[in-house]
């Protein structure tokens, strides 16, 4: 019985309370609690899976945005949690029940192992997520080693690795199926601006409507982080809407402006767009040369190059693209207006989208995503604007990924 | 430990104790500004530096009130609020035990005191009506039902005084055999968790004046007292018992003791300030406060209790004696 | 190495070399050349059954007659799924039922379930891996692994807890349940999914489950009845709505549920087969449907007769709740059209079932007179 037997319980109860953020946490635990029991192979064989299953998903998954899906079960998971521990410590701890188990004669005696399985498989059933089901059954191939280890069960331990192995890789691949690549948050310091190359990728988040018409509902708060907000949003429900901090001020900005240019569009005919853009052409561009180049990466490098000639046939061509101006003119006013990234979006949607098509034809056969099916029809509306950058942004990521 | 108590002694610690006390009150504003600018420094919010809390409670108390109504009653239920608070921060080991002789009173009157300090401090708001009424009666009654979630806690703890406790689980690491503590402490420390304070923003209501800094002031007293307690159970190796050699070692223990108390607030405040960061509606947070106490405190109870024999730590040396006897027993079985 | 263990080996290794075979083949003669396969398998694995490995039983390998004549309904059943399918395209799913079944009857004979447990979860594995290939099939894969995932491990805890404790039969029972896909508690199967995959898996748990009953102890028998009973009531109660037909589908892996839980492993193997024959998404033929609402001639219908035989012994009350059950299922929730009709069916898949079927129905009471069980 050590402190790190009872710690491995209260950390799975952290990962089903809180997410994947703790799962590490729980790893080095659990393994350490491993090692502190006996120093042998199948003690270290086995500290080392838990580690490698708890740290490399965590990991992988940073790469990712989170889905935002909507959290519907609410805080009394955790307890239900704990409750089903209790009871499991009820039936197995005390001296009646222990009086046929060898082993564990007298001392203080807690199934930690089987305990922090339970709390994975209650976050696998309660929890909506799928990142937070498959941080349920890493929590739980933790548990089942830790038992395993301490019970000294080899075929146990080998088991659990290989299912280990089975769950991480392929909820790995369901991951890497339905979620987002994450891209560097925007605008973080003007030096993405001078170095194209370094530049933050992807387009403002904050700029799609999250009420919009894709089921993923994109919000600037899904952002891989601990997932905080889906507490503010239950309490939301429940009352008064809670603010929201920790947002760059930028996103802030673009949040608050968001609504304001969608009704622009709304009303604005394509020509009425057109002629806005080229009212802006002088206008403070970085905001939509960033969103450029988030959307289009491999042609942005060849557009560089060919900047000036872009700029001489820009008026003409109909693939007339402010970024040439942007790049010849100066990059002095780098303040990045979501407004301008919002209007500039949809015209370069709108002349690409066969280009958008074959891109996704060849670059992602397997797109399971139901509103990656048709680009944009002709009406635009807002909603339809912010779907076609979320689809902009998501066929480049997986393109670049490719 | 000590059979005769020595004038010498007794009055030792009656020092150290009114020691402890004055750090205890003095500290709980520096603690609670230090949880505040934590907290924002974790979501990225700009806060006063620690000392500020201890300023406000400084300026309000030399400002003049406004008069309100049902001002009286809550003056003086930040009144009693403090009195007991600080009757419960005298009673709680700090950096030392109190030897075996000394009166020392039993758990469940600390917890009664902090408890009824909580409830006092939950009165104004209710008393004042206003906006703040709902949640001032959520509180009441959050803190009316934290008695009865403390049973597990309680019934670990026993009937003996909290010193004799302490020095019991002191002879425990908690690395090791102590490792049920550990939790009960864990419990000890949600019931400071989620308490009324949501990112900077008090439950205060509308007080003003000397009653309002009475009021903060007796708020941290309670916060840091719990977290105390909680740090006292889950590591109870780090307080000193006078009485084992002479006074030199316990002075020393009392200042390692001492430095302990501090590494344990600053863990207990980033882990604070972790809570902080779970945005709940009050309700709510009222209800996974009260089901998280009672369940961690059960769980904790039933782990001790499986190797100890429950709260009966005294006899903890008898059943050693019999496990050994039985390992002999088994020993001799097998070959 | 002697004759019987020659062939319990290559028992095991024909249905991979098939699998083998099929995908290498060329499409257009993979699925002859995959029913010539599963057809000596089938005739192996009868041989099998007559010619124990009595030597093998020594080191630990499980020799109990009703696993083996357990393993013949596996092979079966893949005979079936492989004469009702068509030419498939994908290669990999031309293997797949082949490989799941031998994984499958490996994960049965394995000397200790725990393996056995490892083996099918590695059976799930590739099996989502093949399903969850096509575009949009990633969440449905995940589904798949997150219920089998959680049932191995539900039964690895309870395995891993004191045996006979009652903690240990619950979760054990838990987890078999869902490994077994027991309608309101196991996964989401898809229709097409449903006999690559599915059937062989839940075979196997069921086959399982025989041999953890010495480990779980009274909770597990139990539980495992409970849940069994749940699952025919519930059949019951859904009628004959979509969901009531989704429902009746595992009909008789509940029953069979129920009869390992009374320790009625005979009646369990007659479940077994009707529920590798006709079960899965076959229920919506008339001989299946008729098959899996045991009805006379067949094997569910033998395994009714004995399993309410033992559970008479076991407990009154029961008995009566089953019967109740499954006449009101049978009742309420037997697909009605063309239920009378095409009593001996057109397709060879179908003569095939149903003769098989009749077969076990007649020999395996035969053969437990004799005393081969």
């Amino acid at each position: 019985m050590t402190l790190a037997v009872i710690l491995a319980p209260l950390l799975a109860l952290c990962v089903v309370a809180r997410g994947m953020g703790f799962l590490p946490v729980l790893g080095a635990v659990t393994a350490a609690a491993m090692l502190l029991d006996r120093q042998e192979p199948l003690q270290e064989f086995g500290a080392a899976c838990v580690v490698l299953f708890s740290v490399l998903p965590v990991w992988f998954v940073s790469r990712y945005q989170d889905d935002g899906a909507r959290e519907r079960s609410g805080p009394a998971v955790p307890f239900l949690a704990l409750g089903l521990m209790i009871i499991l410590q009820l039936a197995t701890g005390t001296p009646a029940a222990m009086g046929n188990a060898s082993g564990h004669g007298g001392a203080a005696y807690l199934p930690a192992g089987l305990c922090v399985a339970l709390a994975g498989l209650v976050a696998v059933t309660c929890r909506q997520a799928m990142v937070w089901q498959w941080a349920g059954l890493l929590v739980c191939v933790d548990g089942v080693m830790l038992s395993g280890v301490i019970e000294n069960q080899i075929m146990v331990v080998g088991v659990t690795a290989l299912a280990g192995c089975v769950v991480a890789l392929l909820g790995g691949m369901c991951v890497h199926r339905v979620m987002l690549r994450v891209t560097v948050a925007p605008a973080q310091g003007k030096a993405g601006v001078e170095h194209p190359s370094a530049r933050p990728g992807g387009f403002e988040l904050g700029d799609i409507d999250p009420a919009g018409p894709e089921p993923r509902s994109l919000g600037p708060e899904s952002v891989v982080a601990p997932r905080i907000w889906t507490e503010a949003e239950a309490a939301a429900d429940d009352e008064e809407p809670l603010p929201r901090p920790e947002k760059t001020d930028q996103k802030t900005a673009s949040s608050t402006v968001k609504p304001e240019p969608s009704i622009e569009q709304a009303e604005a005919s394509e020509g009425a767009l057109r002629r806005k853009r080229l009212l802006d052409a002088e206008a403070a561009f970085s905001g939509d040369e960033r969103d450029e180049e988030a959307g289009l990466p491999k042609a942005e490098a060849e557009m560089d190059t060919l900047a000036p000639h872009t700029e001489s046939s820009e008026k003409t061509s109909a693939d007339a693209d402010p970024r040439g101006t942007v790049h010849s003119d100066d990059d002095a006013d780098d303040d990045a207006d979501p407004e301008d990234t919002e209007r500039a979006s949809p015209s370069a949607i709108k002349e690409h989208p066969p280009e958008k098509r074959d891109v996704r034809q060849d670059v992602e056969p397997d797109t399971d995503q139901a509103e990656a099916e048709e680009p944009a029809p002709e009406p635009l509306t807002p909603e339809m604007i912010a779907r076609d950058v979320w689809l902009r942004g998501y066929l480049t990521e997986r393109g670049r990924d490719v | 430990m000590t059979h005769d108590l020595t004038w010498g002694w007794f009055f030792a610690c009656l020092l150290a104790l009114a020691l402890q006390t004055g750090v205890l009150v003095l500290a709980a504003p520096w603690f609670s500004g230090w949880v505040n600018r934590l907290t924002g420094r974790l979501t990225g919010e700009r806060r006063f530096p620690a000392g500020g809390r201890w300023q406000d409670s400084h300026h309000q108390f030399r400002r003049q009130g406004l008069r309100l109504r049902g001002d009286g009653l809550s003056g003086l239920a930040c009144r009693g609020a403090l009195i007991l608070a600080v009757f419960a921060a005298c009673m709680t080991p700090v950096f030392t035990l109190v030897p075996a002789g000394f009166p020392a009173p039993g758990f469940f009157l600390l917890c009664a005191a902090l408890v009824g300090a909580s409830l006092l401090l939950g009165l104004p708001l209710v008393v004042q009506g206003g906006t703040a009424t709902l949640a001032g009666y959520t509180a009441l009654l959050a803190d009316a039902l934290l008695l009865p979630a403390l049973v597990p806690v309680l019934v670990m703890a026993g009937g003996q005084d909290f010193s004799v406790f302490l020095a019991h689980l002191r002879l425990l690491s908690p690395a090791g055999e102590g490792a049920p503590f550990v939790l009960m402490g864990v419990a000890l420390f949600l019931v400071t968790a989620w308490k009324g304070r949501l990112a900077g923003e008090d439950l205060q209501g509308q007080l003003s004046g000397a009653d309002r800094a009475l009021w903060m002031l007796a708020a941290d007293c309670v916060q840091l007292v719990w977290i105390t307690l909680a740090g006292d159970v889950a590591w109870a190796g780090s307080l000193a018992l006078p009485g084992d050699g002479g006074a030199e070692p316990w002075l020393a223990q009392c200042l390692a003791g001492g430095a302990f108390w501090v590494a344990k607030l600053s863990v207990a405040a980033l882990l604070l300030a972790g809570t902080h960061l779970m945005v709940l509606t009050y309700q709510r947070r009222a209800r996974v406060r009260l089901a998280a106490v009672f369940l961690l405190g059960l769980l904790a109870w039933q782990v001790a209790y499986a190797g100890q024999s429950g709260p009966q730590t005294g006899n903890k040396t008898a059943s050693m004696q019999d496990e050994q006897e039985s390992a002999w027993r088994d020993d001799g079985a097998t070959p | 190495m002697t004759f019987p263990v020659f062939l319990a080996a290559l028992a095991f290794a024909w249905p991979l070399l098939g699998a083998a075979l099929v995908m290498a083949a060329p499409t257009p003669r993979s699925r002859e050349l995959a029913i010539w396969m599963v057809g000596a398998g089938c005739v192996l694995a009868v041989a099998v059954f007559l010619f124990p490995a009595t030597s093998a039983a020594a080191e630990g390998w499980d020799d109990d007659p009703v696993q083996r004549a357990g393993r013949v309904m596996l092979a079966f059943g893949l005979l079936l799924t492989v004469m009702e399918n068509g030419t498939l395209q994908d290669r990999l799913l031309r293997g797949l039922p082949h490989i799941s079944t031998a994984l499958t009857g490996l994960a049965c004979v394995a000397p200790d379930p725990i393996i056995g447990l490892g083996i099918l979860e590695a059976a799930l594995a590739y099996g989502v891996f093949v399903f969850s290939r096509p575009a949009g099939q990633a969440r449905a894969g995940w589904a798949l692994v997150r219920t089998g995932s959680v049932g191995i491990f539900l039964v690895l805890s309870g395995l891993l807890l004191p045996s006979g404790s009652a903690p240990a039969g619950l979760m054990m029972a838990c987890g078999l349940v869902m490994l077994a896909g027991l309608t309101p508690f196991g996964q989401s199967w898809r229709e097409e999914n449903d006999t690559y995959l599915f059937l062989p898996f839940a075979g196997a748990a069921l086959l399982l489950s025989m041999r953890m009953r010495t480990h779980g102890g009274e909770a597990f028998e139990t539980a495992l009845v409970a849940a069994g009973l749940a699952s025919v009531w519930l059949t019951a109660c859904a009628g004959r709505s979509d969901g009531g037909q989704r429902l009746f589908r595992t009909f008789p892996s509940a029953l069979a549920l129920i009869a390992v839980g009374a320790g009625a492993d005979v009646a369990a193997l007659l479940f077994l087969c009707g529920w590798c024959l006709a079960g899965g998404n076959r229920f919506g033929r008339s001989w299946a449907a008729r098959a899996l609402a045991c009805f006379p001639p067949g094997a569910p219908f033998v395994g009714c007769l004995l399993l309410l035989s033992m559970l008479s012994d076991w407990s009154w009350s029961i008995t009566v709740l089953t019967v109740a059950g499954i006449l009101c299922a049978v009742v309420r929730s037997v697909p009605v059209e063309g239920f009378t009709q095409d009593l001996w069916p057109e397709d060879a898949a179908g003569r095939v079932a149903c003769s098989v079927l009749v077969l076990t129905g007649f020999l395996v009471p035969l053969a437990m007179m004799l005393g081969a069980f």
